[in-house]
């Protein structure tokens, strides 16, 4: 199974904690969540939309809302694919971070 | 929640509309109204709308490289379609190719023919503002029209008229040149003024423009002409030696030429000071009555407005100049404005448009442009139409593949695009091997259209573009019908397999119409070629009245032969082959007669006619076979006839005003020397009419009189065949009188035939494009009898089954095609009869145009068709039942 990128990863994050209100406007905004600022709309949907084709996000059409003007909502919803690769990547960065320690600048200085 | 404003503005959303990707814009525009409505009420209007553009911005790259990379896909999808296609039906491939290709490089040939025919002399920098000065008006009531103009006419126009820049005088005159095998050779020498170099722009390689042509005695020669006389192209400041009349002349050379453009209406081999004339012409060069120079006008920019003023002023310049001479010859109240106007003729109209007597090269003709230009359509169209009749016939074999595009999404204008681009495609296939057959043709074409054009696509931009535009034209012409066709079937019937092949009324017909065009135009076609042949073998066959056979001409330039004529005579005589020998100054079927003033004695001197004259000598009319209507010839036994005998042809005895040929035997004509002087002649005989011009024109008058001093030619009758022995013995006897004489010669029937070179070169060209454009209309009668047969091959098996025998089922195949053919026929004669009278119209003896030419070029057509199509029905009439039966 191939490695997640990073905006992959952090959208499928991101719908794992919007739980059910999973669709484009609040992804963007838990995004800004993880990371502080925002991302374009161009930047989430188009890795958003190559997780939907690859499987690992099911995608079905909601109602929609007074703001919208009557423009369905596209929801998504992680797939077990989704989840393994989710596990997968957790396992992953636990892998590469394993006995990673901050040196002692000042130590290091010194000595 | 909502306010008012909150909303994506209307021109955003429809290039949201644009760009987002199809299926998704529904959710992802309503995920933009809400991030909009967000930032609207976070950050305010102004931050939301900044926003919303830049999100479009920032959007434009991916939807162009997505858009690209479909397009991309697709492409690839249709070329391989395509040439599936092409690949699966090679024989409609080929017919479809090989028409076009044919059609295309006939259209390219034509054009390029066209191209040059129109380029003349634009290659000059001030092309347009160049004009060549033209006489007109009537004199003694007979309207002329005459490029030739009076030496002092130029100067004269520059110093009164400031609006002129320059004046160029050229002056053609022919003269032997003396080359350093102590050779005579003659060659067109023409004096230009110095300033020729500042108006045209001729190619001179070295030398100084400026002062080339200043000094008396100086000139300026072409690279072939230095490299004759010389050897070597490097011959400046060297001699050249001219013979003018009974002295030499030694010119300095002072420049070199490339040889003149081919495109250009006069190709001289050197050009002479003028100002050497003032030496040898001396008063001459102030007569304003004798009119032999070409007066070239440069105007300054913007001169259009210039000349029209300056029209005005011409009578004025007329008078003050040339009145009192008018008037001391023709009387005081002439008016002198209807005897002479003066025409400004752009530069560049002149090989087109001007056909004056005294051009100084016969020019090309518009009409000719006309003719080929509509040919070159009709030919392409002709192939345009195989291709269309092609593809709708065989639309069935796409249905399929139409059918299922449309069921995957494909909509029309997709489809259109679709087999348009195809169309396109083989087009561009035909177009390239058409490229490779003008390249392969081009010295053969040449060679008939005495033309040396290149084939400059690649380089040239314009022809080019031109090129790729009648590759487009023809790709959207022959595709637009078939792509319309096809992506108008409905893909439920077509995939149900409800369509029945080739069979839909409405395309049947069109291409019933079509082929009906195709084989109206290739019978116009030869219609045309059947006419023009007439009319060539016509006049070539037409009695002259004098005969032109077995005559050989020997052009008597040498100088040095001079005087001696009477011994050469008695010396050519002694041979028995020789029937006859004469001299005179013209032959018949020469291009240029000189006029000269003649007068009846009985009338007064006001009545002066213009008319041809040929000196001749005693043997010239027995000789020819010029029948005598009244009187006598000239005769050796009456020792007046030389200074005193005169004899004139029919039509001259009219033009005088007499009623009938015997009223004029032994009438007194004058001949003018000047306006006192006169020498008197009298009529001795009276000969029929005979065509010593071409037929083009009515005989007009002549006047035939002795004058042993003007002698160019002689002509001597034979009475053999073996040709090669006879001019042997010519050349033999004439250098005995001259020893450094080149021997020349023509025969006058071939010089008289030469007279109607063009029509030949048009009528080779006809022959050669009608011939093409029956090859293609067959190509397409054939690909489409192929067609329609194979569709009925079960139906000729069940004929056959029941009992048909192989000629029913022949004609039965072949009978509609038959009909088409007739039905062209019925069309094209009327259209054929129209063109080729107007054609006919350019020749005062014509011959008629026979029902047998028309009937003629129908059974040509219909048996080229019947070939055709019978070849095809009898394959599939011979196959054998059973197998036609389980066909399909």
């Amino acid at each position: 199974m191939k490695v997640l990128t990073r905006p992959e990863e952090q959208i499928l994050l991101a719908i794992y904690h919007l739980g059910k209100n999973a669709y484009l406007v609040p992804i963007r905004e838990q995004i800004k969540k993880f990371t502080g600022k925002y991302f374009s709309v161009g930047t989430i949907y188009a890795p958003l939309n190559r997780l939907d084709i690859d499987g690992y996000l099911e995608s079905y059409m909601g109602e929609s809302n007074s703001i919208r003007g009557g423009k369905a909502i596209k929801y998504y919803k992680i797939t077990d694919k989704g989840y393994q690769a989710l596990s997968e990547i957790k396992k992953f960065h636990e892998r590469i971070w394993e006995g990673f320690v901050l040196p002692d600048f000042k130590k290091e200085i010194i000595k | 929640m909502s306010k008012p404003g909150a909303k994506i503005p209307k021109m955003a959303n429809w290039l949201l509309h644009r760009f987002l990707p199809r299926e998704d814009y529904l959710y992802l525009s309503g995920d933009f109204d809400e991030l909009y409505h967000y930032i609207y009420d976070s950050e305010g209007c102004f931050k939301a709308r900044i926003w919303i553009w830049a999100q479009i911005f920032k959007s434009i790259p991916g939807f162009v490289s997505g858009t690209i990379y479909w397009r991309v896909t697709m492409l690839k999808n249709y070329l391989k379609i395509a040439f599936r296609n092409m690949l699966r039906h090679k024989g409609y491939t080929f017919i479809n190719i090989a028409g076009l290709a044919i059609g295309i490089a006939c259209c390219i040939l034509i054009m390029l023919y066209v191209q040059d025919e129109l380029s003349y002399d634009k290659y000059h920098e001030k092309y347009d503002r160049i004009y060549r000065l033209e006489r007109k008006g009537i004199f003694q009531n007979q309207p002329y029209h005459s490029p030739t103009t009076a030496h002092p006419m130029g100067p004269a126009l520059k110093n009164d008229f400031p609006e002129i820049q320059y004046a160029v005088r050229i002056w053609p005159s022919q003269h032997m040149v003396r080359n350093w095998k102590n050779d005579f050779f003659e060659e067109k020498i023409f004096f230009a003024d110095e300033n020729i170099f500042k108006v045209f722009t001729f190619p001179l390689i070295k030398g100084s423009p400026d002062t080339a042509l200043k000094e008396p005695n100086s000139i300026v020669l072409t690279e072939r002409m230095s490299k004759k006389y010389f050897n070597s192209t490097e011959s400046i400041g060297r001699i050249l030696t001219i013979k003018w009349e009974e002295e030499t002349l030694d010119f300095k050379i002072s420049g070199i030429l490339k040889e003149l453009p081919n495109n250009s209406h006069f190709k001289s081999e050197c050009f002479a000071s003028y100002s050497t004339l003032n030496k040898i012409l001396g008063s001459q060069l102030n007569n304003w009555l004798s009119n032999s120079v070409y007066t070239y006008l440069l105007f300054p920019k913007n001169h259009q407005h210039q000349q029209d003023k300056l029209e005005s002023k011409i009578p004025l310049f007329i008078d003050k100049h040339m009145g009192k001479t008018i008037r001391s010859f023709l009387g005081p109240d002439v008016d002198i404005n209807t005897i002479m106007r003066f025409v400004f003729r752009p530069i560049s109209e002149i090989h087109l448009y001007s056909h004056l007597a005294f051009e100084i090269e016969p020019n090309g003709n518009i009409n000719t442009v006309y003719i080929f230009s509509a040919i070159a359509f009709l030919i392409l169209l002709i192939a345009c139409i195989n291709f269309m009749n092609l593809s709708t016939a065989r639309s069935a074999n796409r249905a399929k593949e139409v059918g299922l595009r449309k069921t995957v999404g494909a909509n029309r204008t997709l489809l259109i695009k679709q087999f348009i681009g195809e169309s396109t495609l083989l087009t561009l296939i035909a177009g390239i091997i058409a490229l490779l057959l003008v390249e392969c043709v081009l010295p053969v074409y040449n060679a008939f259209t005495l033309k040396e054009l290149s084939n400059n696509f690649l380089t040239n931009p314009l022809s080019f573009i031109s090129f790729i535009a009648v590759i487009l034209f023809v790709g959207f012409v022959s595709g637009c019908y078939p792509a319309f066709f096809l992506s108008s079937f409905q893909p439920v019937k077509v995939l149900r397999g409800a369509v029945k092949k080739g069979t839909e009324n409405r395309s049947h017909f069109l291409r019933k119409s079509l082929v009906v065009l195709q084989f109206t135009i290739s019978i116009v076609l030869i219609i045309g070629t059947t006419v023009i042949m007439n009319q060539l073998k016509f006049l070539k066959n037409k009695k002259l009245g004098f005969k032109k056979e077995q005559i050989v001409v020997i052009p008597a330039r040498d100088s040095s032969l001079l005087n001696k004529y009477d011994s050469i005579k008695s010396e050519l005589i002694k041979n028995t082959a020789v029937l006859k020998v004469a001299t005179s100054s013209n032959i018949p079927g020469n291009r240029h007669f000189h006029d000269q003033g003649f007068l009846r004695e009985d009338v007064n001197k006001n009545r002066i006619k213009d008319i041809t004259f040929i000196n001749i000598d005693t043997d010239f009319i027995p000789l020819m076979g010029i029948e005598l209507s009244a009187g006598r010839s000239f005769s050796m036994d009456f020792a007046t006839d030389e200074k005193r005998g005169l004899i004139l042809n029919e039509s001259a005895v009219k033009e005088f005003d007499w009623e009938r040929p015997e009223m004029a035997i032994g009438k007194g004509i004058l001949i003018p020397q000047t306006p006192e002087k006169f020498i008197k002649r009298r009529v001795v005989g009276v000969v029929k009419d005979f065509h010593f011009k071409s037929l083009h024109q009515k005989i007009e008058p002549l006047v035939l009189y002795m004058d042993p001093g003007n002698v160019n030619f002689i002509s001597v009758k034979l009475k053999t065949n073996e040709i090669s022995s006879i001019l042997n013995f010519l050349e033999k006897k004439l250098k005995v009188f001259s020893p450094a004489y080149t021997f020349e010669y023509f025969f006058l029937d071939t010089n008289f035939d030469k007279l109607y070179r063009s029509e030949e070169r048009i009528q080779t060209i006809f022959k050669f494009f009608t011939i093409l454009a029956i090859l293609i209309s067959c190509l397409g009668l054939f690909g489409l009898a192929s067609f329609t047969t194979e569709q009925r091959t079960k139906e000729v098996g069940i004929r056959k089954v029941l009992g048909a025998t192989f000629s029913n089922l022949t004609l039965n195949l072949s009978k509609e095609f038959i009909t088409w053919v007739l039905f062209a026929n019925v069309i094209a004669w009327p259209v054929a009869y129209i063109v080729m009278n107007k054609w006919l119209q350019n020749f005062a003896y014509r011959t008629s145009i026979g029902i047998g030419n028309f009937i003629l070029s129908g059974f040509i057509a219909l048996v080229i068709a019947l070939v055709t199509v019978i070849y095809r029905s009898i394959k599939t009439a011979n196959v054998n039942p059973v197998d036609a039966i389980k066909y399909e």
